[in-house]
């Protein structure tokens, strides 16, 4: 008898309350140990991770402490678990200030990466994957944005639920821009353009010729052929449906649906400096199901964003409707202002307080400060207020907020991530 | 004076008897507890058989129910000394701790087991977490630990 041959049971009261680069070593150290680290990763919720600001940030704000290299931390702001500081430094080239360029996708870091060809004159966007625990990298093929080049811009990228970098993998990119020549106009929709692009990785390029007239605010992928963009059209949210055809020449085959008003409904602002997005779509994959989610805020100083409360629509196919619901049954949103994922409770080891699932757990920046002059000191500059992280409860409508630990890097940005094994 | 004090008996592996103060034992396990509370032992007859805990080991654990009972008025700081000393075993004698603590559900045991286990795994690298818990025969196939040394490099 040894450690080795400790219960499944114990094993797992001991790995549960390490951070999670330890934990990842003790999945290596021998083979009952990674079955009970297994066990850990796979019944946890996804855990924030947030990115620290880069020493060599191409732009600084002087209130910004510089961060040693570490990349960020990752964390469950509901338990007291510690938090794992990941000491990857950031891919050159990235600008981490810039909020569209990070999302986090099953496990991986998805890094969209712009070059810019002076001789052409063209802009490329390359989409980089990056998994934080095993250190895996791949790239897909480069993406052609436009020639020129464009001011405010915003990317949306979608994806499918299969394991990055697997055959069924499938990436949706969404890039929505105006000129230079358009800068404080950038809302009107006829100066704004957008590229709509899907790749399957199996396949290895890009499928390019989805034509839009609209603006989209947000995409959403389901299984390996069909793309749902949504846009507001005289205030009506509008969903298209791309079924994307392998066999034709011509890719795309097109389906309107109309839908009802959502009272304010607003499109995802293209204001960079924004990181709301007020509306977001997510597909239950198991069951086909498209959801609506409506973030309502507050905006406050600068990156700080005051959630005050959430609202879900679920697609009604049949009359072409969106129906508020007020119950997601026994699963999870998670909301960053990336993407929305859901989360089942099945198979999750949860707190009394969870177990019921139907509720939403959000975060974004955790930057609001609340400022006091005249700056005393550092930490006075540092008051985080907490009203960027927590989770909406549907049942009642309310707010629990995290409390945000001091020893978190100074983050910029927030968003939930799932460690895959 | 009031009252003798109520003593159980405890019997380890090896046979051995250990007669300790009821009340010590009630409040730190919860089997114990339960076994008084609905009445399955006999203080005229009764021994517990720990089969799973040796002589040392059950020493220990009833040194550390005696000293949290006596003491828990005691100064955080002095009782964490004192858990702290308590736990200055190898890792053999920590397994042992954990597997009594565990069978007899001692909870704030258990804790700190747990907590010294997760000092002693924080910040090592595959091999020193190898040795430190005498991990000799891990079970992977050489395929499969090649892998994990491509996977975590910067672990070995």
């Amino acid at each position: 008898m040894g450690w080795m041959d400790l219960p499944l049971e114990l094993l797992e009261l001991i790995f549960q309350r390490l951070c999670l680069d330890d934990a990842m070593n003790c999945r290596a150290t021998c083979c009952s140990w990674r079955k009970a680290a297994d066990a850990i990763f796979t019944s946890q919720l996804p855990l924030m991770l947030s990115l620290s600001t880069p020493s060599k940030s191409s732009y600084n704000w002087p209130w910004i402490l510089k961060s040693d290299n570490s990349f960020g931390s990752l964390s469950a702001p509901w338990s007291n678990h510690d938090s794992t500081v990941l000491t990857e430094t950031w891919p050159q080239r990235i600008n981490p200030n810039d909020i569209n360029r990070v999302h986090s996708v099953q496990g991986w870091l998805m890094f969209n990466i712009f070059h810019h060809v002076s001789d052409k004159d063209q802009t490329f966007s390359e989409l980089s994957f990056f998994n934080p625990f095993s250190r895996a990298r791949f790239n897909l093929p480069k993406l052609l944005l436009f020639s020129g080049k464009p001011t405010y811009y915003q990317v949306r990228v979608a994806f499918n639920s299969a394991p990055p970098g697997s055959e069924e993998f499938v990436v949706a990119f969404l890039y929505v821009f105006s000129g230079p020549e358009e800068l404080y106009d950038f809302i009107r929709p006829k100066h704004t353009k957008q590229r709509l692009a899907f790749i399957k990785f199996k396949q290895g390029s890009w499928i390019e010729s989805i034509e839009a007239a609209e603006i989209f605010s947000d995409i959403e992928v389901h299984g390996d052929n069909k793309l749902y963009g949504l846009t507001v059209k005289h205030k009506t949210s509008v969903v298209f449906v791309f079924i994307l055809d392998n066999y034709g020449d011509d890719h795309v085959v097109e389906r309107l649906v109309m839908l009802n008003t959502i009272q304010n409904i607003v499109v995802g602002t293209f204001d960079n400096f924004c990181q709301d997005r007020n509306h977001q779509m997510v597909m239950d994959t198991n069951t086909g199901e498209l959801l609506l989610v409506r973030h309502e805020s507050r905006n406050g100083w600068y990156y700080s964003i005051h959630t005050k409360e959430f609202s879900v629509f679920k697609l009604d196919r049949s009359n072409l409707r969106w129906c508020e619901i007020f119950d997601i049954g026994d699963r999870f949103l998670f909301w960053d202002y990336t993407k929305v994922s859901l989360v089942s409770t099945k198979g999750l080891r949860l707190t009394e307080q969870f177990k019921r699932g139907n509720c939403i757990f959000f975060c974004h920046s955790n930057s609001h400060q609340e400022w006091k002059y005249p700056i005393s000191n550092i930490d006075d500059l540092f008051q985080f207020k907490k009203h960027g992280m927590g989770v909406f409860f549907l049942a009642d409508r309310t707010i629990s907020y995290f409390p945000i630990s001091s020893s978190m890097p100074f983050p910029f940005l927030n968003m939930w991530f799932s460690p895959v094994p | 004076m009031g009252s003798p004090v109520k003593k159980i008996m405890l019997c380890s592996s090896e046979k051995e008897i250990f007669s300790v103060e009821e009340q010590v034992m009630v409040q730190h396990s919860v089997i114990i507890n339960n076994m008084i509370e609905d009445g399955s032992y006999n203080h005229e007859e009764s021994k517990i058989p720990l089969d799973c805990v040796d002589s040392k080991t059950l020493k220990k654990v009833i040194d550390y129910c005696t000293h949290h009972t006596h003491h828990h008025n005691d100064n955080q700081e002095d009782l964490e000394a004192w858990d702290a000393q308590f736990l200055n075993v190898d890792s053999n004698g920590l397994y042992d701790l954990l597997m009594a603590a565990n069978y007899l559900e001692i909870r704030n045991l258990l804790d700190l087991i747990y907590g010294t286990i997760k000092n002693m795994i924080k910040g090592k690298k595959i091999d020193e977490i190898r040795r430190i818990f005498n991990i000799k025969d891990h079970g992977f196939t050489p395929e499969e630990e090649e892998q994990n040394r491509k996977e975590y490099p910067h672990f070995y």
